[in-house]
């Protein structure tokens, strides 16, 4: 008889999962600081590190900057002295295929070239994470929960469909 | 009397409060959703629901095709009033002599090659990390499977990891920090 003797493979060919280790869904990788030169110089090296560790990046984007108006006072009252505007940058990218075992590795070699007054947070993905990026839509909201509460009984009751 | 009316009143006064201590508005109460109305047919109802149903999913549908705008980057934004005026800071072309283009040049392909030598120290790190990890692993594995098996398993528990840069300075000895606040100004949308 020629051919495959399976069964199982007569009409499909066979998929081979090559991974190794247990993996992570999705790594946040963020990067934030007050100028957002090397944070982006820095942003790139994270991209490039982890394509050399054969991480997916998925995607690498910047999100609004968040500002603080720093104050001091004079001396024993709360008369302002001086205040200054900063923003703080922000910068993430976003990772998948990352084997479990060797995400350590991956921030050791990150925390050792990490620039000067940068923060580097790593943490798995959210849905808050993606929202956080856009402006959020009220009357969207709105039509969402209006389509929610036809699910109340009480919401039934009142207009008599129940 | 006077002092036992005085009581009596104070404890009504406080009994009236306990009961109503406690208000609470339903959210969608100035809705429509609100005004009760009048039992329908069964049938209508079914009708109407799924009519309004598709209504709003569809709406719900259309908005959240076009709705998805990403807050603005300041520093990404182009600065309009400087843009306006940029003909005024426009320099003339610098001439370099033949010696300069050299030296620079050579300036900066030795950058080059330093960039590269530590991009190259880095690859070696990463190679050799790996298969050492790798290595250890076999080792752990042929050991034991179970500490393996731990071993490879993702450490959500760690994650939310940071680690924070360092400082431009060391620590100034005897700093007196002044007496200040922070206000965040971020901008808000409701």
């Amino acid at each position: 008889m020629a051919g495959e003797k399976d069964p199982t493979l007569l009409y499909e060919p066979k998929f081979v999962d090559t991974r190794e280790f247990p993996e992570y869904p999705t790594i946040n990788v963020r990067v934030q600081g007050f100028d957002f030169v090397p944070l982006e110089k820095f942003q790139a090296f994270i991209d490039r590190t982890a394509r050399r560790f054969n991480f997916e990046v998925v995607d690498s984007y910047a999100v609004a900057s968040q500002t603080h108006r720093a104050l001091t006072y004079k001396p024993h009252s709360t008369v302002v002295e001086a205040e200054m505007d900063f923003a703080v940058y922000d910068r993430v990218v976003r990772l998948r295929a990352v084997p479990a075992p060797r995400l350590a590795l991956f921030t050791q070699l990150l925390h050792t070239h990490l620039p000067v007054g940068v923060t580097l947070t790593v943490k798995e993905h959210e849905k808050a994470d993606e929202d956080y990026r856009y402006i959020p839509d009220g009357l969207l909201k709105q039509k969402q929960e209006e389509l929610k509460a036809l699910d109340d009984p009480n919401v039934r009751r009142n207009l008599g469909w129940e | 009397m006077n002092t036992l009316t005085n009581l009596t009143s104070r404890l009504c006064v406080t009994a009236s409060t306990s009961y109503r201590a406690f208000h609470q508005t339903i959210p969608s109460a100035s809705s429509v959703f609100m005004k009760r109305q009048k039992k329908i047919d069964p049938e209508v109802a079914k009708q109407r629901e799924a009519r309004r149903r598709k209504r709003l999913e569809k709406e719900i549908r259309q908005m959240q095709k076009h709705s998805k705008k990403p807050k603005p980057m300041d520093e990404m934004t182009l600065d309009v009033k400087s843009a306006k005026n940029i003909g005024e800071r426009r320099r003339p072309p610098t001439e370099l002599s033949i010696d300069q283009i050299d030296e620079r040049a050579v300036a900066m392909k030795d950058y080059t090659r330093s960039r590269n030598a530590l991009q190259k120290l880095d690859d070696a790190w990463i190679r050799s990390a790996l298969a050492a990890q790798n290595k250890a692993l076999k080792e752990l594995k042929a050991i034991s499977p179970e500490l393996y098996e731990e071993a490879v398993k993702p450490a959500t528990g760690n994650l939310p990891l940071t680690i924070q840069g360092p400082s431009l300075t060391p620590p100034i000895k005897k700093y007196e920090s002044p007496d200040g606040d922070y206000v965040d100004t971020t901008r808000q949308w409701s």
